[in-house]
């Protein structure tokens, strides 16, 4: 107990530094996420193996920080998503600012209205893996007939690591959505129907 | 090693080395203008190759960079993920399977 509460107030203590230690104020929040990821990690493993004082001790760290997931999204995803369109537009501006306006289309398709911040991440997490793959792709094609074996070895990796990536990321917001939305039963009564909204699942796999 | 070989005798001759069965076989290929003519097309090609093995390593890099961003922003999210639904009383079961643990909402309340 005594090593959960020490965490704690190290984790309160760099979260009270947010945007103020640094100048920029980003970095603050980039050192402040990874710290909690970190902190997270051994807590889960704790949590697993049915340690009831782990759990306690991540439910106070996600109802402190409701924001950690969107942190993520503004720190994580836009440095990837960065990345992603400076290598896939090739220095072009205008196929960059095409590019990015998909990107954030498709994001808005996947989350949906009144998605959480987890699920806002999930989304952003899918489409990054989605547009990754496709320059894995594009590239491998690109190339094809010129490349050594080796080189089309690691290309073919490198597609199947993204698609693997990929569908995992899709079955991770299904089973997100699944296990923490409200399910809607529609019950019909007297010829009037009324939703009800019942407990999620007992199991998922 | 220096493809061309210095004879006791003067004069220098051009050789191509290679791997053969784990050992090196070298074969002479002559001297004088002739001999020139092949190494400037050896060093040619070399540098050619030399050239393609830095763009490669090069593009490998920066694919790498790519996909260690995405692995970042992965990594983050399952940490993410797992932390929110052990926090709502779930737990995993044989790496696969989520399920609510039992009797959670009575301790809660």
């Amino acid at each position: 107990m005594d090593e959960i509460t020490v965490k704690a107030e190290t984790r309160r203590a760099v979260v009270s530094t947010k945007g103020s230690s640094t100048p920029s104020g980003k970095e603050g929040l980039e050192r402040s996420s990874d710290e909690l990821l970190t902190e997270l990690r051994p807590l889960i493993g704790r949590a697993q193996s049915g340690d009831e004082e782990a759990s306690f001790a991540i439910r106070n760290i996600l109802e402190e920080e409701p924001n950690l997931a969107h942190t993520i999204v503004e720190v994580a995803t836009r440095k990837t998503e960065r990345l992603l369109l400076d290598k896939t537009s090739g220095g072009n501006v205008l196929l960059r600012e095409a590019l990015a306006l998909q990107h954030k289309a498709r994001r808005e398709e996947i989350a949906g209205p009144n998605c959480s911040p987890l699920e806002l991440l999930l989304a952003e997490r899918i489409v990054a893996c989605r547009v990754l793959l496709e320059q894995a792709e594009v590239v491998h094609a690109g190339r094809l007939g010129k490349l050594t074996i080796s080189q089309d070895e690691y290309h073919q990796r490198r597609v199947d690591r993204l698609h693997k990536r990929y569908l995992s990321a899709i079955h991770e917001l299904a089973r997100v959505r699944r296990l923490l939305r409200p399910h809607v039963t529609q019950v019909n009564l007297a010829e009037k129907q009324v939703n009800v909204a019942a407990t999620p699942h007992k199991g998922d796999s | 090693m220096s493809p061309w070989e210095r004879r006791e005798r003067g004069g220098r001759y051009y050789t191509r080395s290679r791997r053969v069965n784990g050992r090196i076989e070298r074969q002479y290929l002559g001297r004088g203008p002739f001999a020139e003519f092949i190494a400037h097309i050896d060093a040619l090609v070399r540098q050619r190759r030399e050239e393609q093995a830095r763009a490669w390593r090069n593009e490998r890099e920066s694919l790498e960079a790519l996909d260690h961003s995405l692995e970042v922003l992965h990594e983050a999210a399952r940490v993410l993920t797992q932390a929110t639904l052990l926090g709502e009383g779930y737990r995993q079961h044989n790496r696969e399977e989520w399920r609510k643990k039992r009797g959670r909402n009575n301790c809660e309340s």
